[in-house]
């Protein structure tokens, strides 16, 4: 098949997103990246511990495995191994990317790469830019991100809010519904492959299984649904509840360009794309969520949901949230009405439609603490 | 109970008229702006105890570290994650950044500046992304750069700044910062004449009269006086050498 026709949608301008955009254009396919936010503002930007790698083995005596062996002990059961030795045996090649690219690493007198310790790494390996080396990685992927819009590779949708999948028959992740932030307009993005790189993936899953670490993914990073991929926070197995510094952006960064390869990958599997599916089955899901958006502004009388939204915050956060709680809360989601009738940019309307993803995931949250 | 006092400029659509909302927000210690605002959504009822609508505003990242938040607070440009009620005169005022077009109440549109970014060439050029070496760079060029890379483009320059309107297509200062970083940053000489021709182009240098408001303003602190001050001088050597060697 002609690479020209993969067709490739990354839901999420987060770290992950950008890079397996990146790297899914540079195997020559053409990626749509949608952000709700444009992508130099993402929430990513606050990442401040640096990028975990070991850059200089001989300068330490540090090695892959040590980073490994680290990792592992630190991070212990809640990471796969295969998926930890990935993110450590690549991390470098990143820090090389980004530093060529015009990321301003701290320097060492004689202008090396300076390499930070910090708590669970026997060595110092840790690049960073100040305490901003997430503002800094996230303006060089946007950079990037341009050189391939300008040849036409990528094409950026900000301020657009993902609201599910699309599936045809024979259950293949085939495109996603987005709307836009501004008037609300619904519109299924085609695909032969997903890759979901956002932290609301839990109203999107599908039938993927997913834990509160994010979707349960194969070798290739696929989820058990065909065709949708996870990065980022989405994806489980590369850190666990206590990461070790710098470990976080490398699993990002790492997973998130393996995802966009494996993704490449798989399309040029298939033998039918987005293209051949007729343009119904894509229509149909994006009507259905422009009644379910019509139906929840057309309610007036119920609670506020930014009154729903902070009382699940502070349960969530507090800890051990029981069951019946839940329940309660569930109950008051499903009977919100936004304070505001206007259909032109109504955060109440994407409020609203996330306490559902945020119920979900609270849950699993709660039978996690439970096990 | 103690109040804090707000009055909002607000606007419903791109197109609508703007007017003054009054809020009596119950006071917390230490609340942000952006805290404000929230009470708000929770609360949408006006000093006069009318029903109203939630402020529209942007934020992602509640640490002053994505831009998205900034807005006029009592008369100049600021984050409002990065500012307390403590700090602020009592009523505090609300309104969008001037320069841009508004979108709905404090939420503007700042798809102009990734506009003029995008015309620097803006980027770094790859022959493949993962091969290479690490190149060195002296602490010193790091540092410069880094100041500059800072920038978090909130638009707070180009609201403070008289130059920066409708009237005139001087960009505004993080332009400026934004092709020096660059300069400064890569070694490519083809783009580096390149985005000098652009500095000295109506989108750049010409567009600054020397008011320095941006750099009172800038919430990251970047000497933007000097920056702009910097890139007049490497533009006129820029403009002779080409006069002389083409």
């Amino acid at each position: 098949m002609n690479d020209e026709t993969t067709k490739i949608v990354v839901v999420g301008g987060t770290i992950a997103g950008m890079i397996a955009t990146i790297a899914a254009a540079e195997k020559g396919a053409h990626v749509t990246l949608g952000s709700c936010v444009p992508l130099a503002r993402s929430s990513d930007t606050t990442f401040k511990d640096g990028i975990a790698a070991v850059v200089y083995p001989e300068a330490y005596g540090d090695s892959t495995a040590q980073h490994v062996r680290d990792t592992l002990a630190a991070e212990g059961a809640g990471v796969d191994e295969v998926c930890v030795q990935r993110m450590c045996e690549r991390a470098p090649g990143f820090i090389r990317f980004l530093t060529r690219a015009g990321a301003l690493f701290n320097r060492t007198s004689e202008g090396d790469l300076e390499q930070h310790s910090a708590p669970g790494h026997t060595q110092p390996r840790i690049a960073r830019v100040d305490d901003a080396t997430g503002s800094h990685v996230v303006r060089i992927l946007e950079e990037q991100i341009r050189r391939f819009e300008a040849r036409g590779r990528v094409e950026r949708k900000e301020y657009v809010v993902p609201l599910s999948l699309v599936f045809d028959e024979e259950d293949r992740c085939r495109g996603v519904v987005i709307m836009q932030r501004t008037n609300h307009a619904c519109m299924a993005l085609k695909a032969d492959a997903v890759i979901l790189a956002t932290r609301r993936y839990a109203g999107l899953y599908g039938n993927a299984p997913y834990t509160p670490h994010g979707l349960v993914i194969d070798d290739a990073q696929m989820t058990t649904q065909k065709g949708l991929f996870a990065a980022g926070s989405c994806a489980q197995g590369y850190y666990g509840e206590h990461a070790l510094d710098g470990n976080v952006m490398a699993a990002h960064l790492v997973g998130g360009a393996y995802a966009g390869e494996s993704a490449c990958l798989y399309v040029a599997g298939l033998t039918t794309h987005a293209d051949d599916l007729g343009s119904s089955l894509f229509e149909r899901a994006s009507d259905r969520e422009e009644k379910f958006n019509k139906e929840i502004m057309n309610r007036t009388e119920g609670e506020n949901p930014y009154i729903v939204a902070a009382d699940l915050s502070d349960v969530v956060e507090k800890g051990a949230c029981d069951e019946g709680e839940l329940n309660a809360l569930e109950e008051r989601a499903g009977k919100t009405a936004i304070p505001d009738q206007l259909s032109w940019w109504n955060d109440g309307l994407i409020v609203t439609r996330d306490l559902q993803n945020k119920i979900v995931l609270a849950r699993m949250v709660a039978q996690n603490d439970l096990k | 109970m103690n109040y804090v006092h707000l009055k909002v400029r607000r606007q419903d659509t791109p197109e609508g008229l703007s007017y003054w909302e009054e809020f009596r927000v119950p006071y917390e210690p230490e609340m942000t702006v952006e805290h404000l605002l929230t009470c708000v959504q929770r609360d949408p009822v006006t000093a006069d105890g009318l029903p109203t609508t939630p402020v529209a505003w942007e934020c992602n990242c509640h640490e002053e570290s994505c831009g998205a938040c900034a807005m006029v607070i009592n008369g100049r440009a600021r984050l409002a994650c990065g500012i307390v009620v403590e700090d602020l005169n009592e009523p505090i005022t609300l309104e969008p950044m001037a320069t841009f077009p508004v979108m709905r109440d404090l939420v503007v549109d700042r798809q102009s500046m990734s506009d003029a970014v995008a015309g620097l060439d803006a980027w770094t050029e790859f022959d493949g992304f993962r091969n290479g070496p690490i190149p060195t760079m002296t602490q010193a060029t790091r540092d410069t750069c880094a100041s500059l890379a800072s920038c978090i483009m909130c638009g707070a320059c180009c609201d403070a700044c008289p130059q920066v309107s409708e009237r005139s297509p001087y960009a505004g200062a993080f332009y400026i910062a934004y092709a020096l970083l660059l300069n400064a940053r890569l070694d490519s000489p083809t783009g580096r004449a390149r985005r000098l021709d652009a500095l000295r182009g109506p989108q750049g240098i010409v567009g600054c009269a020397n008011v320095h408001n941006c750099d009172i303003v800038c919430p990251q602190g970047i000497p933007l006086a000097t920056v702009n001050a910097q890139a007049q001088w490497q533009v006129m050597k820029h403009a002779v050498r080409s006069f002389f060697f083409g």
